[in-house]
């Protein structure tokens, strides 16, 4: 029987315990997908014993076969690296996957910009990256990230808010979302963006698929902006990566002290471009001649607030990241009731937040 | 020949007029003892037997038959070895019918005929009170304890032998015992509301719950001051009026727990329980039913710390007597209830380091957290009418000369507002706004026009859940009193709703960014 050729790269993707750069190498020695598949055991003198048996091993009983006939009743989609809509911009990586996996749109051909950051990030550092890529959806922009906890999560969620289109690399298979708290995340994106990895479907979130996903985030984007990273993080992987692809790398600066921006303040000092706002990135991505884009007057624009008098004197003791009550209601010099009142009568307004509990911060 | 007298029990904190009744006739010389007895009263047969003996009495060899009525209550204790003894001596002639009319026996015998203390004697002399018994015959040591309840004359007894003289001259007796009553002289007080600076909102959060005895949840970080908090709460709750002194007294006493038999109890208890602590030790129960701390702290607060290091059972336990009042503990033969009326003041870590939300400090990961938090349902949660954060106190204001207003000033007030509470409830079962059932919500919490599109706002936008928005109220209401404003109004609603978590874990998982 005749296989498609497809079935080939599908297959290959299976042979995930195999390092991708291997992968590449014994494709091109046997002349393709299919040669490699139909080769002798013994011609396979470039894998060790473990990748022979995994080899072995995928080709013996006919479950990817299987996989493979019912993947046109699944809800997800498989493009080989042979087929034209294969994303472009993925063959320019050495080691690029022979398949990937996807839900919702592929990315369009507009420019993108990949953000990533700290998953234990702070609210300040969340809201920053969701006000960002709410003006980058806004304009048109893709955000590409991760889809992890923190900076991923509140990136993609922000570009999605603003009606943008925005591309989730997950580190697992397509059809598992990780983390959980993010289900509702990843079932909008499935809806209103894109969903894509290298793994395979069931793939289960294990510690060593994340970094290599990274490079994927990276060379999707046009640029990469960091906005919240200790000095090791795993989103200097991704930026390693992004360097090594060419890409613009920008990051948010932060506080010398705060170890949560350290990583950040650190790729400043080596030369990232420092992003304030939304703008910065603007400037970077217009620069690039590949894409003509015209930016629409920024309308981000903030609502005349309004307050009474000691509103406007609580609210000014307010900042974007979050303060302790504590603080607010000694600093502010009305009565604690009075405070208490006037706290709670903002946050109806919409100006203020609480997160976590009693813990307030400005909306913008 | 038959007689009978009376002793009591206790069932639950109340006590039962029990007729111990003997009867002494011709036949084998044997004795037997019925009605539904405990191990530790059938054993009395040997103690009473050879009391009487040792102390001078005549037990003749004879068929002795004791029954304990009614017979359908199960009765334990020691108590009803004088009594028993008493009633062999009526059947025997060494005592006087008359000399035993109106009047209640109580307390345990040794072998030599000493008569030993018991506990749970005020519920049984208030009980004998009521039922207009003049006078009780118990241990001299208790007899304190019973002369709390006016009215009745104590005869206190220390060795079987004076029984005769006692009845005999019960009147002068009673009349030489003369004990006023009185209180716990000293007020104690453990940490002083000064100590407690630059920490303007727990506070205020503490000044009303101790106002409406509402239940007060405390999250900070180790060292922010959350024990020192409690204690200080337990300053500026203002003493117990006299029911509630009479309740309580009656609990520690059934526990046999009276720091001083001659005194009521007139601070309200504070009981922290350690971590460890078993449901049943918490609630009560136990195969012979006793009240549990719940129960000890009465009328007064219950402080549990590290709240999610107790066993998910312990704390969901909570839930019915935060509810109700009251612990009821099932048994075949009824229903023991405790009273239970606390305030729950809880603390807790925000995640298991306790650094959370300082993300510069925490390395939690969000299960982590999730997970810990978790250990306290949001059951439990959302019947905490307090919910607030604390913080640890900066340097400055630990040190600054700012002087903070101390406890006497601070229960000054909060007894205003008690005050205010009592003057309201009189002639209902509740005491504070935190026990407030749907009766009185619709008759004290009335709201006007504004508040109540206020309410729905909060309601619609926070998605409180229906015991929330009550709770609210609750709380609303107590800030309208400590302004001693006749009804609620928009800014008591505001700060009341600043106490509130609306969707704990929901606020946990997400952020509050493009909900």
């Amino acid at each position: 029987m005749e296989l498609e050729n497809d079935f080939y790269y599908f297959w290959l993707t299976f042979l995930y315990r195999i390092p991708p750069l291997r992968l590449h190498e014994c494709v091109n020695y046997f002349g393709g997908a299919r040669e490699f598949y139909e080769a002798e055991q013994s011609e396979l003198f470039m894998l060790t014993d473990r990748q022979k048996r995994h080899w072995q091993e995928t080709k013996e009983q006919d479950t990817v076969y299987r996989l493979w006939e019912a993947l046109p009743q699944k809800e997800y989609g498989f493009i080989s690296c042979a087929s034209e809509r294969y994303p472009a911009k993925l063959k320019t990586l050495m080691d690029y996957p022979f398949g990937i996996f996807y839900s919702g749109a592929l990315p369009p051909e507009r420019p993108s910009v990949g953000i990533v950051g700290a998953r234990s990030a702070t609210v300040y550092g969340q809201e920053l990256a969701y006000r960002i890529a709410w003006e980058l959806g806004k304009e048109g922009i893709t955000v590409i990230s991760g889809l992890a906890r923190g900076i991923d999560g509140a990136g993609h969620r922000g570009c999605m808010d603003a009606g943008g289109y925005t591309l989730g690399v997950l580190g697992t298979g397509i059809n598992v979302a990780y983390p959980r708290e993010h289900d509702n995340i990843y079932r909008q994106m499935k809806q209103y963006g894109g969903l894509l990895t290298e793994y395979v479907p069931d793939t289960k979130p294990l510690p060593g698929l994340f970094p290599r996903r990274n490079r994927i985030i990276s060379v999707l984007s046009d640029f990469l902006l960091v906005v919240e990273a200790r000095e090791k993080s795993g989103s200097l992987i991704t930026v390693d990566f992004a360097l090594e692809q060419g890409k613009g790398v920008g990051a948010v600066p932060g506080r010398p002290c705060d170890l949560l921006s350290a990583g950040c303040n650190r790729l400043i000092q080596q030369g990232a471009k420092c992003i304030l706002s939304a703008d910065d990135i603007f400037e970077e991505i217009l620069e690039n001649p590949v894409y003509k884009v015209r930016r629409t007057e920024c309308n981000y624009e903030k609502p005349d607030l309004g307050l009474a008098p000691k509103e406007k004197m609580v609210y000014s003791c307010l900042r974007l990241e979050p303060k302790f009550i504590d603080e607010i209601l000694s600093q502010a010099g009305i009565p604690v009731w009075e405070g208490i009142q006037i706290l709670t009568e903002l946050e109806i307004k919409g100006v203020i937040r609480q997160h976590p509990h009693q813990y307030f911060y400005r909306t913008g | 020949m038959y007689s009978s007298v009376m002793s009591g029990a206790i069932f639950g904190i109340q006590g039962i007029l029990i007729q111990v009744e003997a009867d002494v006739s011709d036949g084998l010389p044997a004795f037997y003892m019925v009605g539904c007895l405990a191990s530790e009263i059938r054993e009395s047969c040997e103690r009473i037997r050879t009391a009487l003996r040792n102390s001078g009495y005549t037990l003749p060899p004879k068929r002795v038959v004791i029954n304990l009525s009614p017979a359908d209550i199960r009765k334990d204790g020691t108590g009803f070895d004088l009594p028993i003894a008493a009633a062999i001596l009526l059947s025997t002639g060494q005592l006087q019918k008359e000399e035993t009319k109106d009047t209640v026996f109580l307390g345990e015998l040794g072998l030599d005929g000493s008569v030993l203390p018991v506990n749970g004697v005020l519920p049984i002399a208030e009980m004998a009170r009521n039922s207009g018994i003049r006078y009780i015959v118990l241990p001299i040591e208790n007899r304190q304890e019973a002369a709390l309840i006016p009215g009745l004359g104590v005869l206190g007894i220390s060795h079987i032998e004076e029984l005769p003289r006692l009845l005999r001259h019960k009147e002068k007796e009673a009349a030489s015992f003369f004990n006023p009553q009185e209180t716990e002289k000293e007020y104690r007080v453990s940490a002083d509301f000064r100590e407690l600076k630059g920490q303007p909102f727990l506070r205020r959060a503490i000044e009303v719950a101790a106002s409406g005895m509402h239940h007060l949840l405390m999250t900070g970080p180790p060292g922010a001051g959350k024990t020192l908090a409690a204690r200080c709460m337990a300053g500026i709750l203002p003493e117990l009026s006299y029911e509630e002194q009479m309740e309580l007294t009656k609990i520690y006493s059934v526990r046999g727990m009276l720091p001083e038999q001659n005194r009521l109890l007139r601070m309200r208890p504070f009981r922290s329980p350690h971590h460890t602590i078993t449901v049943s030790a918490l609630l009560g129960g136990g195969q012979k039913p006793r009240p549990g701390e719940i129960s000890l702290a009465h009328n007064g607060i219950l402080f549990l710390d590290e709240l999610p290091e107790f066993s998910k059972s312990v704390i969901e336990a909570l839930r019915q007597p935060l509810e109700e009042g009251c612990v009821r503990i099932g048994r075949v033969r009824g229903d023991v209830v405790y009273p239970a009326a606390v305030m729950l003041v809880g603390a807790m870590n925000p995640c298991p380091c306790g650094a959370y939300p300082d993300r510069n400090r925490c390395r939690c990961t969000q299960r982590q957290i999730e997970r810990y938090q978790g250990q306290v349902s949001h059951a439990v949660l959302d019947r905490m009418d307090l919910n607030i954060q604390v913080r640890p106190v900066s340097f400055a204001a630990m040190t600054g000369n700012r002087e903070e207003e101390g406890t006497e000033e601070v229960r000054k007030r909060v007894l205003r507002t008690h005050g205010i509470q009592k003057e309201r409830y009189q002639g209902r079962s509740i005491r504070f706004n935190s026990q407030m059932g749907k009766n009185e919500l619709e008759q004290y919490c009335r709201l006007g026009k504004a508040e109540q599109d206020y309410m729905r706002t909060v309601y619609e936008k926070q998605k409180f859940s229906g015991r929330g928005y009550y709770k609210l109220l609750r709380v609303a209401r107590t800030l309208a009193d400590m302004e001693e404003a006749d009804s609620i109004q928009l800014s008591h609603l505001l700060e009341a709703a600043a106490y509130r978590i609306p969707e704990y874990k929901a606020a946990e998982g997400g952020y509050g960014v493009g909900e």
